[in-house]
Formats: structure tokens, C-alpha cells, sequence
């Protein structure tokens, strides 16, 4: 009797302990899942922080702007009566060019930066060893982010509003179908090279697709399902790290963190979990 | 009989109860009862929390996959596509009977005054951001109806009792914070709502 006592205790103890590491695989992926989801959102913080990435995307488009009407200056001091100004006009076009080129410049200096500070970010999350978690004989290790990568939802459009003051300016706009029409005002796409027409065609004026405000409201920082998610940066590919660069501002981050499991209650398990999370970055604000 | 084995055989009889092998019968009946009443029943129920556990942490995980949807018409639609009752089911002894998603809207104002819409588009504009009742909290709620089998069951035509002759049913119900709070530059709705 004593041994079907004890026959009967080890089998409710054997059951509890394979409960137990259920319980335990589950809490550790929650876990991760929960530092995951962190990460992502801290990355995608550091994307549009301050709106920056609005700030530059605005820029760009005054920008374009400013070349273009640069341009038809130029070009209108073409006639015997303006040819006194074309000099200056020229001056105007050759600072404007610089101008873009120098905005251009300073987008990627800032894509940089904050590519920089994500990898260190990342650094600090994989440090410290927050995940690791011990108890009896089942441990965690690790929390290594094993994918890294910048790239946006796939919005077609962006922060910048179409300004019609410029009519031809809007009209080749509008046939080119840089222009989204809204309800309450037209924006540019995003993703896409507004080119200008004619000899300023080599400047290249890429906008990023950072969600605009709308009444007076600019979108918060979220978590997304990743549906649509487009990278155009790898920081990070099977846990090693990657060098890059993105012509735009990217506005949304994916991260993939994976986890070591291991118990030897019942047995030996050895298992790893998985968690793929995508942030998308703050929007833009309007201009003051 | 020599006397070596009449002094053996005394021994062996003051060895034994007075009872003698009557006790063996009584052994094998509380056996029995141990078996049937304690360690089947155990281990035949013992995997009805465990069923419950990860079909709750599989709904827990859905709703919050659909609150991070890009509009409220993509969870709904997100929901209805995926193979969410399979999934379930995956899990074995697990038939989920009925799903129900909606958006529950809560006033921070006043925490009392909630609303609940079951497709998008119903919140009136009092409830959206920036409304009469605002601020909100907006929650997801993924209610599933079902019933869970433990190991064995014991079909009785005619006798209805959860656990033993049929499935136990339970409604699981998990709730996860709407994430896009923004609005649709292009059409101006709140994606909540859209």
C-alpha cells in the first residue's frame, strides 16, 4: 500500500511539474513578448522624436518648392527685358540647388543618428540580462533581438501639405500624381521621387511617409499588426549585425526577439520562442 | 510431519493477522476506489485547466494581435478571414462554439459610462475622440463561447453532467487597449471608428 502511495504521489507530482512547465513556457513568451513589444515601441520613438522627421519632411518639400519658382525666375529673365537680373537669378537657382542638396544631406546625417541610437538601444536591451529568469530547474536566457528592421506601413502619404500658391508648380504636380487629394487638404506621396520637370530633374526629393495631424491631432505611437510592413533598412538579420543605408526617413520598426528555454523537470526540453512586433512612429505635426 | 516443519509452520501463523488473508480482499477494494475515485477522475480532469489555460492565452494573444489592426473594419475583418476556430481546436478538446468581437468605450470622466459597438462605424461622435464624453478608453473584447472535454468521457444518452458525460462549457472573454488612436487624413474619420 505504501508503494502505491508513493507510485500514485510521483505520478501527481510528475503531472504537476509537466503543468508547471506549461505554465512556465507560457509566462516566459509573455515575457518576451512584453520586452518585445518595448523595444519596438522605443525604436520606433527615436524615429520621429521631437518631429524631426516631420520638421525634415517639410523642408524638403519648401524646398522643392523653392527650386522650382527659382527655375521660372531664371528662365523668365531669359527675355531683353529681365536680362539685367539674370545674374542674380541665377544666384537665386545655384542657392536653392544647394539648398536641397544640403537638406538631402542633413536627412541622411539624421537617418544615421538615429540608426546609432537605436543600435545602442538594442545594445541595452539585450545587456543586463532582463530576460534571463531562474527557477528550480527551469531557466531562460537570453532575449537576443534576432531581426531589426526600418521601413514604414506602406501609407502613400505623407506630412507635407500641397501647396497650391504655385500654380504651375500644382498642376504638374497633380498630373503626375504626386498629390493625394483629402478632405480637408491635398498631400504628397510618400516613397516616391518628386522630380521636377526639366533640368532640375537629378535633384531628388523623396518625402517620408509619416501619418500628417488631422483636426488639430497628430497620431500617437502604436503597435501594428506589421500588415503592409515594407522594409527599406536591415539593421539586424539573424542576429548579426548589418551596415545600410535609407534614401528616407523610415517611420516604422520590426523587431524579432527570440529566447532560450530549457527545463529538465520531465525530462530534457530545450526550446526556443519567438516574437515578431512592429511599431510604427509618432506623426507629424503641423507647421507653426 | 517432521518437527522442523510444525516449528516453521507456527511461526508463519503468528506472523499473520488474525484476520488473516481477509485483508487482502479489503485492499484490493480500497485499490479499487483509489483508482476510481481518486486518480481517474484526477488525471481525467487534471487536463481541463490545462486546455483552459492555453485556449486563454491563445484568445488573449488574438484579441491583442486585432487591437493593434491599422482600423476597427480591419479586426473585424481580420477575424472573420483567419482560421481562429481552427486554431482552437489545435489545442485538442477544445470546440469553440461562438466568437464575438466589439469595441468597448469607456469615459475616463466618468468610468460608469461605458458603450459597446459590435461593427464599426457605430460610435457616435459623442464617444470619438475628442466627443462630449471624452476623454475614452477604448477596448477590444474577443468573447468565445466553449466547451472543454476532459480525457475521458462517459456518453449516457440522456444524462447532461459537465465533466462526466459531456464537455464543461465556458465563455472565455480577454479585452486589449485599442492602439491607432489617429484619424484618416484622407476621409477624416477616427481609425476607431472606420
Amino acid at each position: 500500500m505504501l508503494f502505491l502511495c508513493i507510485a500514485v504521489l510521483a505520478v501527481l507530482l510528475v503531472t504537476v511539474g509537466m503543468a508547471f512547465s506549461f505554465y512556465l513556457v507560457f509566462f516566459s513568451h509573455k515575457h518576451l513578448q512584453s520586452r518585445s513589444e518595448d523595444l519596438a515601441l522605443e525604436c520606433a520613438r527615436q524615429l520621429n522624436e521631437n518631429d524631426h522627421g516631420g520638421k525634415i519632411n517639410n523642408l524638403i518639400g519648401h524646398s522643392r518648392e523653392l527650386v522650382f519658382t527659382s527655375r521660372e525666375l531664371y528662365q523668365r529673365t531669359g527675355n531683353d527685358e529681365f536680362r539685367g537680373l539674370q545674374g542674380l537669378a541665377a544666384q537665386v537657382l545655384d542657392q536653392s540647388r544647394s539648398g536641397a542638396k544640403l537638406i538631402s544631406e542633413e536627412r541622411n546625417r539624421y537617418v544615421d543618428l538615429s540608426v546609432a541610437r537605436m543600435r545602442k538601444t538594442v545594445k541595452d536591451a539585450e545587456s543586463g540580462n532582463q530576460g534571463n529568469l531562474f527557477l528550480a530547474n527551469f531557466s531562460t536566457a537570453g532575449g537576443e533581438v534576432f531581426d531589426l528592421r526600418l521601413g514604414d506601413l506602406g501609407l502613400p502619404i505623407s506630412n507635407v501639405e500641397a501647396s497650391s500658391g504655385v500654380y504651375n508648380l500644382n498642376s504638374y504636380d497633380r498630373q503626375q500624381n504626386f498629390i493625394k487629394p483629402g478632405k480637408q487638404v491635398d498631400l504628397f506621396v510618400s516613397n516616391v521621387n518628386l522630380k521636377l520637370p526639366g533640368e532640375d530633374s537629378d535633384l531628388v526629393f523623396e518625402l517620408s511617409s509619416l501619418q500628417p495631424p488631422v483636426k488639430g491631432q497628430s497620431a500617437p505611437l502604436r503597435l501594428t499588426r506589421g500588415k503592409g510592413f515594407k522594409h527599406s533598412l536591415i539593421l539586424r538579420d539573424g542576429g548579426e549585425d548589418k551596415t545600410g543605408r535609407c534614401s528616407v526617413i523610415p517611420s516604422a520598426v520590426q523587431v524579432t526577439m527570440t529566447m532560450n528555454v530549457k527545463q529538465n523537470i520531465v525530462g530534457e526540453f530545450d526550446s526556443k520562442t519567438r516574437t515578431v512586433n512592429t511599431a510604427c512612429a509618432n506623426g507629424a505635426w503641423t507647421e507653426p | 510431519m517432521c518437527k522442523t516443519e510444525m516449528r516453521r509452520s507456527n511461526r508463519s501463523r503468528k506472523q499473520r493477522s488474525e484476520t488473516g488473508s481477509s485483508q487482502l480482499s479489503e485492499f484490493g477494494a480500497a485499490i479499487f476506489l483509489l483508482f476510481s475515485c481518486v486518480v481517474i477522475p484526477l488525471f481525467d480532469l487534471s487536463v481541463v485547466p490545462v486546455r483552459l489555460g492555453l485556449g486563454k492565452s491563445i484568445v488573449n494573444n488574438r484579441v491583442h494581435q486585432l487591437a493593434q489592426s491599422e482600423c476597427l473594419s480591419d479586426a473585424f475583418k481580420a477575424l472573420q478571414e483567419s482560421d481562429f476556430h481552427n486554431g482552437l481546436t489545435k489545442i485538442g478538446g477544445f470546440n469553440a462554439k461562438s466568437t464575438q468581437l466589439s469595441l468597448i468605450a469607456t469615459s475616463v470622466k466618468n468610468p460608469d459610462q461605458t458603450v459597446t459597438v459590435d461593427r464599426p462605424g457605430a460610435l457616435s461622435s459623442d464617444w470619438l475622440p475628442g466627443g462630449n464624453k471624452g476623454p475614452c478608453l477604448y477596448r477590444l473584447d474577443l468573447a468565445v463561447d466553449a466547451e472543454i472535454e476532459p480525457l475521458i468521457t462517459a456518453k449516457v444518452p440522456g444524462v447532461q453532467i459537465p465533466g462526466l458525460t459531456r464537455a464543461i462549457p465556458f465563455h472565455l472573454r480577454e479585452e486589449s487597449n485599442w492602439e491607432n488612436m489617429g484619424c484618416d487624413p484622407l476621409s477624416g474619420e477616427f481609425f476607431v471608428n472606420k
